[in-house]
Formats: C-alpha cells, sequence, structure tokens
C-alpha cells in the first residue's frame, strides 16, 4: 500500500488528497503534503525501536493530524490502529479502561495521541508503559523510510465498535487491502474525476476504507467533516457536496433519515453532481431511500443514485454492491413464510402480512457470497440462511484472539451472522442469527450491555434484557432495555431507571431509548435456563404490561 | 423574554420532541435523565428550538451543555 502512495507522490505531488474541515476550516493536504506531514510520525516510531508489526494506537480528534500519524505509523512498517476518542457523556474512567484492554492485548508499542489525551489517559492510568507520540514532539523530517512490505504483513487493524472485553482487532493485509480497493473501484466505476465527501470518523472500517483509503489510493479528492459536527447540523454534508460538485458519499441508513429529519423546509442545494450515496453498514430500509429521494428529488437526487452495499471489517470493507446507475431493488415478501419457513417468496398480496426487503447488490469481483444452513450447506436462492463470504479480501482473523478468529473464519470462508437470502446473483440481508444490536450503524451484543448493567440495585440479579428495535423516524435500531424488580414504590423505579440509564451512558456511551421496569418472571426463559431473547422479544411486542 | 419563559417554552419543545412528561424537566435535568436524548435526538430539538425561538445557537456550544439549564442560558444569550 505504502509504495501506491509514494507513486502518486512522486507523479502527482501536488494533486490533492483531502480536504479536512473543522469548524468550517478547510485544511487541503496534498499527496507531496501526505508524504511531508506522516514523515515525522514515522520518524518517532523508528527513533523509538518501533517498526515491522509493532502495534501502534491512533487516538486522535477530527484533524490532519489523525492521517498523518496513521500514514506515519504505517510508513514506518508498524501496524496502526484507529480508536475512537472518548465521547463526552461516556465516563472517563470507563472509557480510558476499555482502551488499555485493548492497548494490553494487543500489546500496543505506542500511542500516537494530542497532548490533551495523553494528560487525560495519564491522570487515569499514570503508568501505562507505552510509548506516547504526540504532535508537539516530534522529529523535524520530511523523508519517509524505505521500506518494503510483504503482501501477507498486516498493514492496519480495524477494531470492531463492541464494549471494552469484546473489541476484536480484524487483521487487514496489505494484499486484501489492494484486492478490496482494486474490486470496489470497478464495481463503483469509480475515476480519478469523481469527489466524496463524508462526515464518518475513520475509526470506523467504512470511513476508513471507504472514504480515505480508497480515495488515497485511487487518486480521488476527497473532503473530511467531523462526525461531532455533522450530528448536530447533518445538512453540512449537502453544503460540501454543493461546494465540492462531489459525487459519492457513505453512511449508514440513520445517517438518511437524520438529514430528511433536520432539512428546513426551504432549505436548498444543488446536488445534481452526485452519482451515488451508498447506504450502508446498518440493515438499508426502503422507507428510508424512499423518503430521501422523495425529500430531495428537486434538489438532483434520483432513485438510481441511492446505492446500496453490504460490508464488513471481515472483508475490509464491501462484500456486494448495487448496480450504480440503477435504483437498487426492492422485494415484498410474504412474512409469514420468511419467519416460519426461512423462505423468501414474494407476495403480490394487497392484504395479509409482507415485509420489504431492500437488495444489497451483487458480490464484487472475485468475492464469493453465499447462504449457509447450520450444517454449512450451501442454499438455493430464496432460502434464508447465513451470509458468508470468502475469497482474497479476507482478513486474517482478529488479532490475538485465535478461539474468535476459528469461529467465524472457518475453511475459507467468513461466516459473518448475518441472515438473508440470494435472488438472480443479489443479496438480501433480513436480519441477524445472535445478539448483535446494530446501532446506529455500530455493532454491540447485547449481553455486554447486560453485563454493563449487573450490579445496578433494584434489579433482581440475571433477570434483565437488553434488545433492539426498528424506529422508522430515527431510522435505525432503537435500544431498550427490560429488568425485572421486586420494587413496587414509584420513587424506588425511577431511581432504577436513572441507574439503568446512567450505567449504560457511563460505560458505553449508548443512550437507551427505552427502559422498561417488569415484575418478578415476566421475562421467558428457555429449557436451557437462559432469557429466551426471541419468545421475550414476541411477549414485548404483544404486551406493555410495565410495571414502569 | 425573561429566563423563566424560557424555562417554560423549552420544556414544552423538549417534552414534545423526546416524548417525554413535562412534569420531569426541571433546570438541572441532563440529557442522561430523558429516555432517547442522544446526540440525533439533540441535533433534532436544538433545529426546533431554532425554529420556535427564531434564533440561530452557537454549534461550538451545543455539546457542552450539562442540563436544562444551560440551554436557557444559551437560549437566553443568543436572543440578546
Amino acid at each position: 500500500m505504502a509504495s501506491r502512495i509514494l507513486k502518486h507522490v512522486e507523479n502527482t505531488p501536488h494533486r490533492l488528497f483531502a480536504r479536512v474541515i473543522v469548524n468550517d476550516e478547510a485544511t487541503p493536504i496534498s499527496y507531496s503534503a501526505l508524504a511531508a506531514s506522516s514523515a515525522p510520525y514515522a520518524a518517532a516510531c523508528r527513533e523509538r525501536g518501533i517498526g515491522q508489526g509493532d502495534r501502534v494506537i491512533i487516538l486522535f480528534d477530527h484533524g490532519p493530524e489523525l492521517l498523518f500519524a496513521f500514514f506515519g505509523a504505517m510508513f514506518a512498517g508498524a501496524v496502526p490502529t484507529m480508536m475512537s476518542p472518548p465521547s463526552p457523556r461516556q465516563e472517563p474512567g470507563h472509557f480510558w479502561d476499555g482502551q488499555i484492554q485493548v492497548i494490553k492485548r494487543i500489546d500496543a508499542k505506542a500511542i500516537m495521541t494530542t497532548d490533551r489525551l495523553r494528560a487525560a489517559l495519564e491522570s487515569v492510568l499514570p503508568h501505562h508503559g507505552r510509548q506516547v507520540i504526540t504532535p508537539s514532539a516530534l522529529p523535524d523530517t520530511d523523508l519517509l523510510p524505505d521500506l518494503e512490505f510483504a503482501g501477507n504483513d498486516i498493514a492496519f487493524l480495524q477494531h470492531s465498535s463492541g464494549t471494552t472485553g469484546t473489541k476484536k482487532g480484524v487483521m487487514i493485509s496489505h494484499e486484501a487491502l489492494l484486492h478490496q480497493i482494486d474490486s470496489y473501484a470497478k464495481a463503483l466505476a469509480l475515476t480519478s474525476d469523481d469527489r466524496i465527501v463524508s462526515w464518518l470518523p475513520l475509526y470506523h472500517d467504512m470511513g476508513l476504507i471507504a472514504c480515505c483509503l480508497l480515495p488515497v489510493l485511487k487518486g480521488v479528492p476527497v473532503t473530511l467533516l467531523s462526525p461531532f459536527e455533522w450530528v448536530i447540523r447533518p445538512t453540512s454534508l449537502f453544503d460540501y457536496i454543493e461546494k465540492t460538485k462531489a459525487t459519492m458519499t457513505w453512511q449508514p441508513n440513520f445517517g438518511y433519515q437524520h438529514i430528511v429529519n433536520c432539512a428546513k423546509p426551504g432549505d436548498r442545494w444543488d446536488l445534481s453532481s452526485m452519482r451515488a450515496f451508498v447506504n450502508c453498514s446498518e440493515r438499508c430500509r426502503p422507507e428510508t431511500i424512499n423518503g430521501f429521494v422523495s425529500k430531495f428529488a428537486d434538489m438532483g437526487v434520483e432513485a438510481s443514485t441511492v446505492q446500496t452495499c453490504y460490508a464488513m471489517a471481515e472483508t475490509v470493507f464491501a462484500a456486494t454492491q448495487s448496480d450504480i446507475g440503477s435504483a437498487p431493488r426492492v422485494e415484498t415478501l410474504d412474512a409469514a413464510a420468511l419467519v416460519d419457513e426461512g423462505i423468501a417468496r414474494p407476495s403480490l398480496a394487497t392484504h395479509g402480512s409482507t415485509v420489504q426487503v431492500q437488495s444489497c447488490g451483487r458480490q464484487i469481483d472475485g468475492l464469493t457470497v453465499l447462504t449457509m444452513d447450520e450444517d454449512g450447506n450451501r442454499l438455493p436462492d430464496r432460502r434464508i440462511g447465513e451470509i458468508c463470504i470468502s475469497g482474497p479480501s479476507l482478513a486474517r482473523g482478529y488479532d490475538r484472539q485465535p478461539d474468535k478468529t476459528d469461529a467465524v473464519f472457518r475453511e475459507g470462508w467468513y461466516h459473518s451472522g448475518d441472515l438473508g437470502y440470494m435472488a438472480n446473483g443479489e443479496l438480501f440481508v433480513t436480519g441477524r442469527k445472535d445478539d448483535l444490536l446494530i446501532l446506529n450503524g455500530r455493532n454491540h451484543y447485547a449481553h455486554d450491555l447486560e453485563f454493563a448493567l449487573r450490579d445496578v440495585p433494584g434489579i433482581i440479579p440475571g433477570r434483565l434484557m437488553a434488545m433492539s428495535e426498528y424506529r422508522s423516524d430515527i431510522g435505525s435500531d432503537a435500544l431498550i432495555i427490560l429488568a425485572e424488580t421486586r420494587e413496587t414504590s414509584s420513587a424506588a423505579l425511577k431511581q432504577i431507571k436513572k441507574s439503568i440509564r446512567d450505567t449504560i451512558v457511563d460505560e458505553t456511551g449508548l443512550v437507551p431509548n427505552e427502559v422498561h421496569l417488569l415484575e418478578p418472571m415476566w421475562l421467558l426463559k428457555s429449557t436451557s435456563g437462559k432469557i429466551s431473547r426471541s419468545a421475550t422479544r414476541h411477549k414485548f411486542k404483544e404486551s406493555q404490561e410495565f410495571i414502569a | 423574554m425573561s429566563a423563566d419563559n424560557v424555562f417554560q417554552r423549552l420544556s414544552q419543545v423538549i417534552s414534545r420532541e423526546l416524548g417525554c412528561d413535562i412534569s420531569d424537566i426541571h433546570r438541572d435535568t441532563s440529557a442522561d435523565d430523558i429516555d432517547g436524548w442522544d446526540s440525533l435526538a439533540h441535533a433534532r430539538l436544538i433545529l426546533k428550538i431554532e425554529e420556535v425561538f427564531d434564533l440561530r445557537l452557537p454549534g461550538d456550544k451545543l455539546f457542552e451543555l450539562d442540563n436544562v439549564g444551560d440551554l436557557v442560558v444559551l437560549v437566553s444569550d443568543a436572543q440578546g
């Protein structure tokens, strides 16, 4: 990867790589500036004996230094991994505990961060024993080390968003990354005339791959907005699409809904330059896409410009992509056949229960995407099964977690845990096999959230469940906490709900959308004595008999 | 508009936008006290407040608010 970037530096040094926006101020970065500003970070690594294969944590707020540190570590031969900076709402102790667990597990040799975050880390953990590299104390050089990489060397680790104990570092090799970039660029029909705008955080695989590494390797300029600033002013994405005449952007389903919710009547933008608004990283919902298209149709958004993609870090990024230039298909299915028989049977019924499922497009070149039953047999079209992927973009597994690697990377296939079906070469995603909750494009396991709540006073031990339900008004799943209690006074119930909310926010940074307290024995157990998630979810939908 | 009036109107907007009981909203109420008051809901709420009060709030202050009382001060300052 480094040699491909250096070719751009040599051939087109003044070409724009990225324009980084902070507080509406743009910092343009050319390829030569990227190399020159990454060099001090690479030199800082080499001075400290950090090189080939050493893990380096990259912990920065949005800004140019984040890019320089990441590429600098890579140019030094090290293995960088981007971590999310602290959320303002998460309790700092919990945040740093989580970081330390990851730092220890991957045996990180160094942390590249700001002076502010260094001070915060060292106030919590003064003796962390890692080298710290900050922008204020870098060597004065603009020369990059001359290194050769083997294709199967690890280029970087992509950490999943799970809570502390379950973060997994996906090992991405140089060859897997380059295969993904070439194959995905072909699926997108990407050219050097394209221009990308993104607000996605770079610690998320969609942000890093689609909106940083794809542009830098393909010579496509990208404008990077702050995720923090985008949340509060989501239509800033449109401001920069218009300003830069952008052609492509990526965001999860909730991002499209958030823009629809926040665009004011009378607001107008020229969005006619866009050829792909890609919807990815959580279930793509037809109603969200339709709402987005209809709201902005007179500004240049057409059904054929909203695209879908199925992606995950374990395949570097994209496994499938809808056909650029055509509106992705939506199928209307018989809901009973889907749930009871595991068959995606198209329904023409005008009455009865139906469900709409959005196509995620076709497998990208070099990858094979199919569904398997529980015995590992390939399923025919329209049979619901686990979505599995094989091919040269597959990751090398999870760093220093062989058990977790072996559980999902088996015989050349990545077993995603997602459920879906194939139809005429197109993939349709219908749900999850396990208790993974996908909230605003980020993954969290229900059992982690339940573990976080284990000591909340007033909850009957072990009698609680975290679940999610899709809500069209937010375009994503809402987080719902169900917990049994023996308390009955309104003051005690109010306090328990507050403790549940505070604990989830402090430990994870997530905010529950609903907290419901239940009388003892409300939650349903399976024959093995565990809470039955599916039966309890069904009861929750049917009954609203909560005590608070 | 007095700070009390700003608080009362803000309470109505928060209650309507977040679907919570207006009696649960006090000056020391924080986002963590209300179900679903996450960063996306905060953005929608700010837009609604700007519409109702016909003003624009400074973007850099919007994530520094500790509670509803801080929001009252921010809106009052923006009204001039």
